[in-house]
């Protein structure tokens, strides 16, 4: 029964990394956050019953040692200061803020976030479960389920949308493009 | 004013509306203005979203993950693995994880209504993005060129050679470190900032033929910075950048005191 579950939990392992991304917004802790799931999961895997979700399972596992422990108010505000000094400046002259990165205003409009919210986008807009998934995974219902995911994703597209002219680019395409 | 709520919007652009449902909203949408600016951020979120986070579906599965459920609870756990241990078993399965990756989210619905949404440029623009984690746990964001260095960062760059203590200002320091010439025959600096946060960020910029410097990659790093040396593995995706980046062999300091003399100059053609 086990060898089975550790077969399934190592083809889950992609998802549940990407989860635990989105939820800690920084590689390192969340393969950290990974491994604790697992090692969680494993302990009481005579909890989990077979013909149920592996993922709903793991996932709450996972949301529940990243919120509970406390460990999310650790990251807030990682990404807030890369221009500490003020001398990052836009090409129109005025000085970069923290939103002028803009891969940086979605993961901090992620940060900012209530943590059911956070939930919420993780398992919908980045792991693709329904609405009903959702709402079974938190116990709540649908309807709660898709007006909080609303004003989480109207919260999100607005940071993008306050620096709309921020860029930010993988070198290698850079590159790539320069150099065909 | 056509009274729509935000859910039926939002499962609009997430293709989970019934067929009668989804010929209505759309209906809709082609008919009002407002209706079209309301559903944008549902699909503008639901894309950056879903490639924001998208990182650890391209890079190879750590070892220590495959480790721990392969062996957790199996025997009485002693030190636990933190970091990446390669075991036979372990290198079996980095090689197969490339197998097991699953097929991403499906979102062809989003993008496809990306054309219904006026503006939705956003979309486009987000498809270049991405961020770099290094292996030590910093984030680092790497920019293009529209990031110019700033008032004192350029007098650095532009006048200090990388033996030079570096400059103080109000908010910090900052010190030149090396300087190679980009694939593209622009001359590049590596530079290190401390701020008065106690933070240190390291990153590089590039000379354009205006004099600006463009800013290309800048990374928060974790090390100290003692002396002139940088700490080691400081900021590995700073050094992997640079080398990506770089034509191939750093500018000698005698070099670069002679660039900095004649003000830098144009590239030499390659």
């Amino acid at each position: 029964m086990t060898e089975n579950v550790r077969s399934r939990m190592i083809e889950f392992l992609p998802r549940l990394r990407r989860f635990a991304y989105a939820l800690t917004r920084n590689l390192d802790l969340a393969d950290d956050l990974v491994q604790d799931t697992c090692e969680r999961a494993l302990s009481r895997a005579e909890q989990w019953q077979p013909g149920t979700r592996l993922d709903s399972w793991m996932y709450r596992i996972a949301q529940n040692i990243w919120f509970d422990q406390g460990r999310a108010t650790k990251v807030r505000g990682e990404l807030a200061d890369l221009d500490a000094i003020g001398e990052l400046t836009g090409t129109d002259g005025r000085t970069v803020t923290e939103n002028r990165l803009t891969l940086a205003s979605v993961f901090e409009a992620m940060g900012r976030l209530p943590h059911d919210q956070q939930v919420l986008v993780a398992l919908v807009c980045v792991d693709g479960l329904t609405y009903k998934e959702a709402a079974e995974n938190l116990n709540l219902p649908i309807g709660t389920v898709m007006s909080r995911l609303a004003r989480a994703r109207q919260a999100i597209a607005a940071a993008v949308d306050e620096r709309p002219e921020s860029k930010v680019v993988v070198l290698e395409e850079r590159r790539g493009g320069k150099h065909p | 004013m056509e009274n729509i709520p935000d859910e039926e919007l939002m499962a609009f652009a997430d293709g989970a509306l019934s067929t009668s449902d989804h010929a209505r909203v759309e209906a809709l949408l082609a008919a009002n203005a407002d209706v079209r600016a309301r559903l944008q951020p549902f699909v503008v979120s639901r894309a950056v979203l879903a490639e924001a986070f998208s990182e650890p579906m391209h890079t190879p599965i750590p070892g220590r993950l495959i480790k721990t459920i392969m062996e957790s609870g199996k025997a009485p756990v002693t030190a636990r693995p933190r970091t990446t241990e390669t075991s036979v078993l372990t290198r079996l399965f980095e090689s197969l994880s490339n197998v097991i990756f699953p097929v991403g989210p499906q979102f062809a619905q989003a993008f496809a209504l990306s054309a219904l949404v006026a503006g939705g440029a956003a979309l486009g623009w987000f498809a270049a993005q991405s961020s770099v984690t290094s292996g030590s746990g910093v984030q680092t964001t790497s920019l293009d060129g529209a990031i110019t260095a700033g008032p004192m960062l350029t007098r650095v760059l532009e006048r200090e050679p990388g033996t030079a203590p570096g400059s103080a200002g109000e908010k910090g320091s900052i010190k030149p470190v090396l300087t190679f010439l980009s694939q593209d025959g622009k001359f590049c600096r590596e530079y290190e900032m401390t701020a008065q946060t106690g933070k240190h960020y390291s990153g590089f910029a590039c000379r354009q033929a205006n004099g600006a410097w463009h800013v290309v990659f800048h990374t928060e790093s974790k090390a100290a910075v003692t002396g002139f040396e940088t700490a080691g593995g400081a900021a590995p995706a700073l050094e992997a950048a640079i080398e990506k980046f770089s034509d191939g062999g750093r500018i000698e300091a005698a070099d670069e005191t002679a660039l900095i003399a004649k003000g830098w100059g144009a590239p030499p053609l390659h």
